[in-house]
């Protein structure tokens, strides 16, 4: 009699163990398939980001804040000179800054900064933000009115868009 | 002849203790897999709706018209999909905000609603809508010009649309954009009876059994106003016309605060070109008449839409033809 409850308490001890193991394993499991899935919601919101960046740099080329005279493709740089004091502009945008190099006909060897006092002559107009480059970019004619003993005239000259993210969102 | 020994059946020999590990076991991990899947794995459903949220905010980036007045184009959705739009005048330009549910499951249940997601597009839609057998939402994508670009009018929807009696000038629009092959759901006809049952009647200055009734103040549809129900009546101009017809009424009226907001900067912002391009030699005196309509803009108070907003368009009108080339040498849009 005695011998039998031993085996049996055996038994149930077998059990136990066996369901502790069972559990720990797959509890090992499901932390794994955890990791992966929070790894895969930041890539998921980075791939996120970006492709809102590439659609927007798209639409920054054709908005009514930036197009001359509604010019595809075509950005107005008096337009920008005159935002480059507008902040409320960026939140508009959802953007941490703009910028936009000239770089065709070549104009300075090295960069310099458009500013009222320098403008037009100058290869690089920063709105928002300080950085020289940004990861997204677009090709776009970049427009002013120019003038010359004929008269007024609209000069386009290439140039590289850029959008600088916010920076909460790069991260 | 082989000869079987009938003692060695190489069966398994499994104790009870074995049998009730294995089912106990798999109760649980099915029951851990289930809370996992339920509570605490981030998002599950929630995240899905979430993304696809974020995906159409993405989408309506590229859906901006630069040389185009007006587009059309539409998203499929793997399974039916529920959209929530609301719309808010928060901080200096207001927002669109969306939430997604989809059915999923086994019983195909509607899923709780993922979290909203901002855009600063123009989104006119009903605050509810969810998609038909199709699976698709459609885009409706209209420039806003008051005189110059402001926004693109983006209406969204999933329900078949027949338009009654279109004025030529939207007809010819509509047409463009080739209705069939692009799938913009929605339908010319010359009579409600030659719609789908299934369609929502807009009808055009004329009474009827129509869902909407659209009427318009000159021939080419450029004001009137938008009647749905018995109490919902908008007064639109030009591009509105679309977003009145496709969205609620607070929906309607708040995205056209936002625009005029929009309006209002971007007059101020012409305004400061002509003055800065006047010292290059480029004199548009424009300045006094960009700077009323910024004034205009500035003061608009959408209870007072039916009034204040002729006067708006007929200051843009003005700004236009001074603008045009053979009355300005430097244009200033």
């Amino acid at each position: 009699m005695t011998v039998k409850n031993k085996i049996g308490q055996l038994k149930i001890q077998q059990m136990a163990f066996m369901l502790v193991a069972v559990f720990l394993f797959f509890s090992l499991v499901l932390l794994f398939y955890f990791k992966i899935s929070l790894g895969d919601v930041g890539k998921t919101a980075r791939d996120l980001e970006i492709q809102k960046a590439e659609g927007m740099v798209e639409k920054l080329a054709s908005s009514p804040e930036l197009i001359f005279e509604g010019r595809p493709n075509s950005i107005d740089a008096d337009k920008l000179m005159v935002l480059k004091s507008e902040r409320k502009f960026k939140e508009l945008w959802d953007v941490n800054g703009i910028i936009i190099r000239k770089i065709y006909p070549p104009s300075f060897e090295k960069e310099v900064e458009c500013k009222i006092s320098n403008y037009p002559d100058c290869n690089i107009i920063k709105v928002f933000t300080d950085k020289n480059i940004a990861p997204v970019k677009a090709y776009v004619a970049l427009c002013r009115k120019q003038s010359n003993e004929n008269g007024v005239y609209d000069k386009c000259e290439l140039a590289v868009l850029m959008v600088d993210l916010n920076e909460e969102e790069e991260k | 002849m082989k000869v079987v020994k009938l003692d060695n059946k190489k069966a398994l020999e499994m104790s009870f203790a074995w049998i009730f590990a294995i089912i106990v076991g798999a109760i649980i991990i099915i029951s851990a897999i289930y809370i996992a899947g339920k509570f605490i794995i981030p998002g599950g459903q929630y995240r899905v709706n979430t993304e696809t949220a974020k995906q159409i905010a993405n989408a309506f980036e590229p859906l901006q018209t630069s040389v185009e007045e007006i587009k059309s184009d539409s998203l499929i959705f793997i399974s039916e999909t529920k959209l929530y739009t609301s719309c808010n005048l928060n901080e200096e330009f207001g927002e669109n905000r969306f939430e997604i549910s989809e059915r999923s499951g086994f019983n195909k249940q509607w899923t709780e609603r993922g979290g909203d997601i901002a855009s600063k597009n123009y989104v006119f839609a009903e605050e509810e809508i969810e998609t038909k057998e199709d699976k698709r939402v459609y885009f409706l994508v209209k420039q806003f010009k008051m005189p110059f670009k402001t926004a693109d009018v983006i209406s969204m929807y999933t329900n078949k649309y027949c338009f009654v009696n279109t004025p030529e000038s939207i007809e010819e629009e509509l047409n463009a954009l080739n209705l069939k092959e692009n799938g913009t759901n929605i339908e010319l006809k010359t009579a409600v009876s030659s719609c789908d049952e299934d369609s929502v009647k807009v009808c055009f200055n004329s009474q009827g059994n129509c869902d909407v009734i659209v009427s318009c103040n000159d021939f080419e549809c450029n004001n009137g106003y938008v009647k749905k129900g018995s109490n919902y009546k908008e007064y639109f101009s030009k591009a509105l016309v679309y977003g009145a017809i496709f969205s609620s009424k607070e929906d309607y009226e708040c995205n056209v605060e936002r625009i005029m907001k929009r309006l209002n900067a971007l007059s101020e912002l012409y305004a400061d070109k002509a003055t800065f391009i006047s010292g290059k030699g480029c004199n548009t005196g424009l300045n006094a008449d960009i700077v009323a309509l910024a004034q205009l803009t500035s003061k608009f108070n959408i209870k007072k839409i039916e009034s204040e907003l002729p006067v708006i368009e007929a200051q843009a009108m003005t700004i236009e033809e001074k603008n045009k080339p053979e009355n300005l040498v430097c244009q200033l849009f």
